[in-house]
C-alpha cells in the first residue's frame, strides 16, 4: 500500500511538473470551451438573396417588405439595396449572395396563369437556397391573405409559383470554404510549428553552438532554413489545393487562372510574416516543452475564431471586430478571395496591408528576442 | 616559444560580477596534446571558447599560428578543429551528408570517405548520427572536426561517458592526430586521461592557470613537496596533485561552465 502510495505522490509531482502535461490537460480543453461556448451557432442568420421587383404593385411592395423586415419586423432575408437584375446576377455569379428572386409583372393579380417567380441560387449553396425558398412560400401566404384575403396555401398557389433555378457560380459552397481555410491554416501551422520546434531543438541540442565554431555568419543557417521553410509551404499549399481540386471537384481561382502564380507572392509573404512568429517563439521558449504551449496558445484561438471551419458570423458581436483583425483571417480571406472567386492578389490591399502591420509588428518583436543560446 | 600553434595570452573574462578567467596565458607547440584540467566553473571552457573565437575576451587575445583571434575570428576558425562536449548534429542526415555539410561550411573539397577513414568511420557513411555507439559519436564529432585539415584541435571533454575499450580507442586516435602534426588542446575531467595522454597540462581554478608543467613533473612537485599517498600502493598521481592543488570542496555552485 506504502509503494503504491509513495509511486501516486511521485508521479503526481511529476505530472504537475511538466508544463507540456498542464497544458493538454486544462489549457487546452479550456481554450477550446470557451472559444465554441461563445460561438453562436444557433444564431439565425438570414439568406443573402437579392430581390427585382417588375411588379412594381402593392402586393409585391408588400412583399419585399415583409422579407426585408421593414419597420420593427424581424428580418428573414438579408436583401441588398440594389434591385437592379443584371447587377444582382453578377453578384450572385460572384457568389456574394445565395440567390436572386425574380417578381414578375402582373403579380399579385389573378390572372389566366398563376405568376411565376423564378428563384436563381448558387449551386454551391442548395441549403441556404431552400431555407430561402420556404421563407418566401410562407411568406406569400401572409402576403396573399393580407392583400386579396386568400387564405389557403392550395389557392395561393393558383395565384404565384415558385421555380428554383440552380446557377453556375465562382462561390464553391463549403467545399471551396473548407480547402481553402485548411490551405491557410496549414500556412500558419507548417511557418510556426516547423520554425520553433526546429530551432529550439537545434538550439537546445547544440547544433547551433557547432555552426558557430564554423568560419560561416551563423545568420547563413538562419537564411536558409527560413527560405527551406517558404520553399516547403509553397510546395505544400500547392498540393493540398490540387488535392481540394481533384478530390472535392473545386475550381481554383475561377475565370483568373494567373491566381495559380499570384498564390505564390501571398504564400512567400505571408511565410515571412508566421516564420517571424516561430522565431519569437522560438526564442522565448527554452525547451520544446515550453514551445508547444507557448506556440498553441497563440495558434488554436485563432484555428477556430479566423473563420477557418465555419463563417465567422457565428461568432458574438463582442468578440467579431477582434476576430476582424486576427493575421489569420487577412491570410484566409485573402486565400478565399483568389482561390474560390479567382480575384486578384493585387485586389486584396486591405487584408495585404493587414498582413503587413502584422509582419512588422512580430518581425520587430522577434528580432529583440531573439537569441542563438 | 617560437613554433607555437596556440597562444592564449592574458586572457580576461567576467559574466556581471562574475570573474570567470583571469589572466590566462598558455600555449601549444605542433605535435603536443596540452591538457587543461580543472573543477566544474573554474573557467575552463570560457577559456577555450575565447581561444576559438566563440566568445569575445574582455581583455587578452589569442592567436592560432600567428592569426589574433580578436582581430579575425573568421580566419581562426577557419584553421582550428572544434569538438564541443554537447554534440549534435542535423536529424535525418547521414554521417557522410554531415560531413560533406561541413566541408562545404569550412570551404573544404576533402570528400566524406576520405575524411571517416581517418577515424574508422569509413563504413558507417550512409548510417544516421543517432544511431551510433558513444565511441563512434565521439570519433564522429571528432570526424567533423578534421575537415579542413586543422592546424589545432580542440577537444571538450572528448571520452565522457566511454567505456575502457571506447575511451583508449579514442586515445589513440588523439595520438595519431598529434603525430601527424597538429597542436591539440583538450578538456578533461579524467585525470588518468590527463597523465596518460598529455604531453603537458594545465590546472585551471577560479579563472586562473595555478599549475602548469608535464604530469611527470607536477607528480614529482607534488612528491617533494612531502606528500603522502592515501592509495594501498604507496604511489602519488595526476589526481592527488589536482587535488592538492584545488582543495576538497565541492564545486557545484555555479553549475555549468559555460555561463
Amino acid at each position: 500500500m506504502k509503494i503504491y502510495l509513495a509511486f501516486i505522490v511521485a508521479e503526481i509531482k511529476m505530472f504537475y511538473r511538466d508544463r507540456a502535461a498542464l497544458f493538454w490537460t486544462l489549457a487546452f480543453p479550456m481554450i477550446m470551451m470557451l472559444i465554441f461556448g461563445f460561438l453562436n451557432f444557433d444564431r439565425y442568420d438570414p439568406p443573402d438573396v437579392g430581390i427585382v421587383d417588375n411588379a412594381h404593385n402593392e402586393a409585391s411592395a408588400s412583399l419585399v417588405s415583409v422579407l426585408r423586415g421593414d419597420g420593427d419586423r424581424p428580418e428573414l432575408l438579408s436583401v441588398p439595396a440594389t434591385n437592379d437584375e443584371p447587377e444582382l446576377r453578377a453578384e450572385l455569379e460572384e457568389g456574394n449572395i445565395t440567390a436572386l428572386m425574380v417578381i414578375p409583372e402582373g403579380f399579385g393579380s389573378r390572372g389566366p396563369a398563376s405568376s411565376l417567380i423564378d428563384i436563381y441560387y448558387a449551386e454551391g449553396q442548395p441549403q441556404e437556397a431552400f431555407s430561402a425558398q420556404s421563407i418566401i412560400e410562407d411568406t406569400l401566404d401572409g402576403v396573399f391573405n393580407a392583400v386579396a384575403d386568400v387564405p389557403s396555401q392550395y389557392q395561393r398557389q393558383q395565384w404565384a409559383q415558385i421555380r428554383m433555378t440552380a446557377t453556375e457560380t465562382k462561390g464553391q459552397g463549403y467545399k471551396g470554404f473548407i480547402v481553402s481555410g485548411i490551405v491557410a491554416l496549414s500556412v500558419m501551422q507548417s511557418a510556426v510549428f516547423g520554425v520553433s520546434f526546429t530551432f529550439v531543438r537545434l538550439r537546445s541540442q547544440g547544433v547551433l553552438r557547432r555552426f558557430r565554431a564554423t568560419p560561416i555568419n551563423p545568420s547563413h543557417f538562419l537564411t536558409a532554413m527560413v527560405i527551406t521553410r517558404m520553399i516547403v509551404i509553397t510546395a505544400q499549399v500547392y498540393i493540398l489545393l490540387l488535392i481540394g481540386m481533384l478530390t472535392f471537384g473545386i475550381t481554383i481561382g475561377p475565370g483568373h487562372p494567373l491566381v495559380w502564380l499570384e498564390l505564390l507572392l501571398l504564400v512567400i509573404f505571408t511565410a515571412a510574416v508566421f516564420v517571424s512568429l516561430g522565431l519569437s517563439i522560438s526564442s522565448i521558449a527554452n525547451t520544446e516543452n515550453t514551445a508547444a504551449p507557448i506556440a498553441n496558445a497563440i495558434i488554436l484561438p485563432m484555428m477556430f475564431l479566423s473563420g477557418i471551419f465555419f463563417p465567422r458570423s457565428v461568432i458574438p458581436d463582442w468578440l467579431a471586430p477582434v476576430t476582424d483583425y486576427l493575421p489569420l483571417t487577412y491570410l484566409a480571406d485573402t486565400m478565399r478571395a483568389m482561390v474560390n472567386t479567382g480575384e486578384s492578389f493585387f485586389s486584396q490591399g486591405g487584408n495585404i496591408l493587414g498582413l503587413a502591420v502584422w509582419g512588422i509588428i512580430i518581425f520587430a518583436v522577434s528580432i529583440r528576442v531573439f537569441r542563438w543560446e | 616559444m617560437s613554433d607555437a600553434i596556440i597562444e592564449a595570452r592574458e586572457l580576461r573574462k567576467r559574466y556581471r560580477d562574475i570573474v570567470a578567467v583571469d589572466g590566462i596565458s598558455f600555449s601549444v607547440r605542433a605535435g603536443e596534446i596540452f591538457g587543461m584540467l580543472g573543477p566544474n566553473g573554474a573557467g575552463k571552457t570560457t577559456t577555450v571558447e575565447m581561444v576559438e573565437g566563440m566568445r569575445e575576451p574582455d581583455s587578452g587575445d589569442a592567436f592560432i599560428n600567428g592569426i589574433s583571434v580578436v582581430k579575425e575570428p573568421k580566419r581562426v576558425k577557419s584553421i582550428i578543429g572544434v569538438q564541443l562536449q554537447q554534440n549534435a548534429f542535423l536529424d535525418n542526415l547521414t554521417l557522410a551528408e554531415t560531413v560533406g555539410l561541413f566541408a562545404t561550411l569550412y570551404g573544404s573539397d576533402i570528400t566524406a570517405d576520405d575524411v571517416l577513414s581517418q577515424v574508422g568511420l569509413q563504413d558507417r557513411g550512409k548510417h544516421n548520427y543517432k544511431n551510433l555507439s558513444g565511441g563512434q559519436k565521439q570519433r564522429m564529432s571528432i570526424a567533423v572536426a578534421l575537415v579542413n585539415d586543422p592546424v589545432a584541435m580542440f577537444l571538450d571533454e572528448p571520452t565522457t561517458g566511454l567505456d575502457p575499450q571506447a575511451r583508449r580507442n579514442i586515445w589513440g586516435l588523439i595520438r595519431d592526430l598529434r603525430d601527424s602534426g597538429k597542436a591539440i588542446l583538450l578538456t578533461t575531467h579524467y585525470m588518468e586521461e590527463a597523465e596518460d595522454l598529455c604531453d603537458r597540462v594545465a590546472i585551471v581554478d577560479q579563472g586562473r592557470i595555478v599549475a602548469m608543467d608535464t604530469p611527470h613533473a607536477l607528480v614529482n612537485a607534488l612528491r617533494d613537496r612531502g606528500a603522502r599517498s592515501e592509495h594501498r600502493d604507496g604511489a602519488l598521481n595526476l589526481e592527488d596533485v589536482f587535488i592538492d592543488i584545488t582543495g576538497k570542496d565541492l564545486r557545484e555552485g555555479t553549475g555549468s561552465e559555460s555561463e
